[in-house]
C-alpha cells in the first residue's frame, strides 16, 4: 500500500515537472502586452482557446457572439503566481476511454458587437465601451467563469504526458535475458559474472487519438535477482562478459534461480515535436535462469595417468 | 524685577476652539519612494481610476529598474502580473534591461463598481520596446509601437490596506 501511494506520488510529482517542462516554452513572452501567445499553443497543459472552446463551454448563441472564451490549467494560474505548480492543481477527474477530460477554468472576455455596444452586466446594467474599439475587438479584462472537470475531447487536444505514460505502460517492452558465466555451473570461490546482451532501447509508434507519438524507451535501471540471500544487485548499466565484467556475484553452493528486472523511463515526440519526458517508469521481469553452483574439491591425481 | 504690561490688553470674548482633527494616517502601500497616492485609496469610482493610472506609471518604473517585486506586492493575486514581474526579475538577473516599452492610457470608461471590486476597461498605446544586455545589443525587439491595446484591470478593496490592489490585469 505504502509502495503504492509512493509511486503515485512520484508519478505526480514527475507530471508536475513535465508540466513546468511544457510551459516553459509557453510563458516565454518577455514583454508586458502578449496578446495570448502564452495559452494558445495548444498545449494541453497550458490551455486553450478559440471557437472551439466557445462552442464546448459558451453555453448559448449569444455566449458565443458575445464573448470569447478560453481553458486555463491551474497549474498555469499557480505557476504564474507562485513559480511554480502545486499539487492542489491537479484535480482528479473521471476516466473514461477515449475521452480526454481535465480540471480547467473557463475564463471569458466581452467583445464588441455590431452595433458597438457590449454584452451587459447580469443586472442588465449596460457596460461601457471605450470609443476606439470597433466589432470583434475585445474589451476589458479576462474573467473566470467557473472551473471544473471538462470533457475537452472536442478540441482534439495533444496527447499530454500522462495519456503518454498510460499507453507507455502497456507497451510490450522487450524482456531483457539474465546471461551468466561461467556458462553452465558455477564455482563456489569464484564469482558468478551478470550480463544481460539483450537491447536496451526501443523506439515505439503509437496513434494516439489521430496523433503520431513516437516513444523512445530505455532501461534506466538494472535490478539483478541473484536468487540467493543476498537479494538483488541494482546497477544502471548492462555489464559485461568476461573480462570486461563489471557485475559480480559470490554464491555458496546450491542451485539458485536469477532474473533481471528492467526499469524502463522514455521519451516521447507527437507529430515530430520536440521530445519530452514521459513522466514515469515502467518495469519488465526477464526470464528466471537457474544454475548450480559447486563446490570443488581438492583430489590428488596422479600426473603420469 | 517685577514689570507690569505696559499697555492694555483687551479681553478675549470667544472660545478658544478646537484644533484641526488629524486625518487617520494610511498604512504605507507600495514602494516607499513611489506610494500609493491618496486619491487612489479611496473606495470609490475615482479611487479606482486613479489607482489604475497610478498602476501604469509602476509599471513603467519598476520595467525601467528592472524589479517586479512591487507588482507582485499591489497584484498578489493576478496572474499577469506575476507573469510581467518575472520577466523584470529575469531581466535583472541576468543583467538585462528593458529600452522603450512606456505604456500610456488613452481611454479609459468609467469603473464598473462592484462589492469591493472595480473593473475598468481602457485602451492603451505601448512604445516600442526591446530587451537589451548589458552590453546593449539587443536580444529581443517589438521595434513598431502597440497605438491600441484593447486592455482591462479588476480591482479589489483591501480594508486592511485602504487601498486597492490587482485582481487581475490584461494588456491587449
Amino acid at each position: 500500500m505504502i509502495r503504492k501511494v509512493a509511486r503515485t506520488l512520484t508519478v505526480l510529482l514527475l507530471t508536475v515537472v513535465a508540466m513546468l517542462a511544457d510551459l516553459s516554452p509557453a510563458l516565454a513572452c518577455t514583454f508586458d502586452d502578449c496578446g495570448n501567445t502564452n495559452v494558445d499553443n495548444g498545449t494541453i497543459d497550458v490551455g486553450f482557446e478559440g471557437r472551439g472552446v466557445a462552442d464546448l463551454v459558451a453555453g448559448s448563441p449569444e455566449g458565443i457572439a458575445d464573448y470569447i472564451w478560453r481553458l486555463r490549467h491551474l497549474c498555469v494560474l499557480s505557476d504564474e503566481r507562485e513559480g511554480a505548480c502545486s499539487p492542489m492543481d491537479f484535480r482528479p477527474c473521471p476516466e473514461e476511454p477515449g475521452r480526454v477530460i481535465r480540471y480547467l477554468v473557463v475564463q471569458q472576455r466581452r467583445i464588441v458587437r455590431e452595433d458597438g455596444t457590449v454584452a451587459p452586466n447580469a443586472d442588465g446594467t449596460p457596460v461601457d465601451v471605450p470609443s476606439v474599439l470597433g466589432p470583434g475587438d475585445p474589451v476589458g479584462d479576462w474573467v473566470d467563469v467557473r472551473q471544473g472537470c471538462i470533457d475537452i475531447t472536442p478540441l482534439n487536444p495533444p496527447p499530454s504526458g500522462d495519456e503518454v505514460f498510460s499507453y507507455f505502460q502497456r507497451l510490450p517492452l522487450p524482456t531483457l535475458t539474465t546471461q551468466h558465466q561461467p556458462p553452465g555451473n558455477g564455482l563456489a570461490g569464484l564469482p558468478v559474472i551478470f550480463y544481460t546482451d539483450s537491447p536496451t532501447t526501443q523506439t515505439f509508434t503509437v496513434d494516439i487519438r489521430g496523433f503520431s507519438v513516437v516513444i523512445q524507451a530505455t532501461a534506466e535501471q538494472f535490478t539483478w535477482h541473484t536468487g540467493d540471500p543476498t537479494g538483488q544487485i541494482v546497477t544502471t548499466h548492462p555489464g559485461q562478459p568476461y573480462p570486461n565484467q563489471t557485475i559480480e556475484h559470490d554464491y555458496r553452493s546450491g542451485t539458485y534461480t536469477a532474473h533481471l528486472t528492467v526499469t524502463w523511463g522514455a521519451t516521447f515526440t507527437v507529430n515530430g515535436s520536440a521530445p519530452a519526458d514521459v513522466p514515469g517508469t515502467t518495469t519488465t521481469d526477464g526470464p528466471p535462469v537457474t544454475f548450480d553452483v559447486l563446490q570443488a574439491r581438492s583430489v590428488l591425481t596422479n600426473p603420469y595417468d | 524685577m517685577l514689570s507690569g504690561c505696559s499697555e492694555k490688553q483687551e479681553a478675549n470674548d470667544t472660545l478658544p476652539t478646537a484644533a484641526p482633527e488629524t486625518t487617520e494616517s494610511l498604512p504605507p502601500v507600495g514602494p516607499a519612494d513611489f506610494p500609493v497616492p491618496d486619491e487612489a485609496r479611496t473606495q470609490d469610482a475615482a479611487g479606482a481610476e486613479a489607482f489604475l493610472k497610478y498602476w501604469i506609471d509602476l509599471l513603467n518604473r519598476q520595467r525601467a529598474v528592472p524589479a517586479g517585486q512591487a507588482i507582485t506586492d499591489l497584484g498578489p493575486g493576478c496572474q499577469e502580473c506575476a507573469r510581467i514581474a518575472g520577466n523584470y526579475d529575469s531581466a535583472a538577473s541576468a543583467g538585462n534591461r528593458y529600452e522603450g516599452g512606456e505604456l500610456t492610457i488613452t481611454e479609459s470608461v468609467a469603473p464598473q463598481m462592484g462589492d469591493g471590486e472595480a473593473m475598468i476597461a481602457f485602451v492603451a498605446r505601448r512604445e516600442p520596446v526591446s530587451l537589451v544586455n548589458r552590453d546593449g545589443a539587443i536580444l529581443e525587439a517589438r521595434p513598431d509601437p502597440a497605438p491600441a491595446l484593447s486592455s482591462g484591470i479588476t480591482l479589489n478593496w483591501s480594508e486592511s490596506d485602504k487601498s486597492w490592489l490587482v485582481k487581475s490585469f490584461t494588456l491587449g
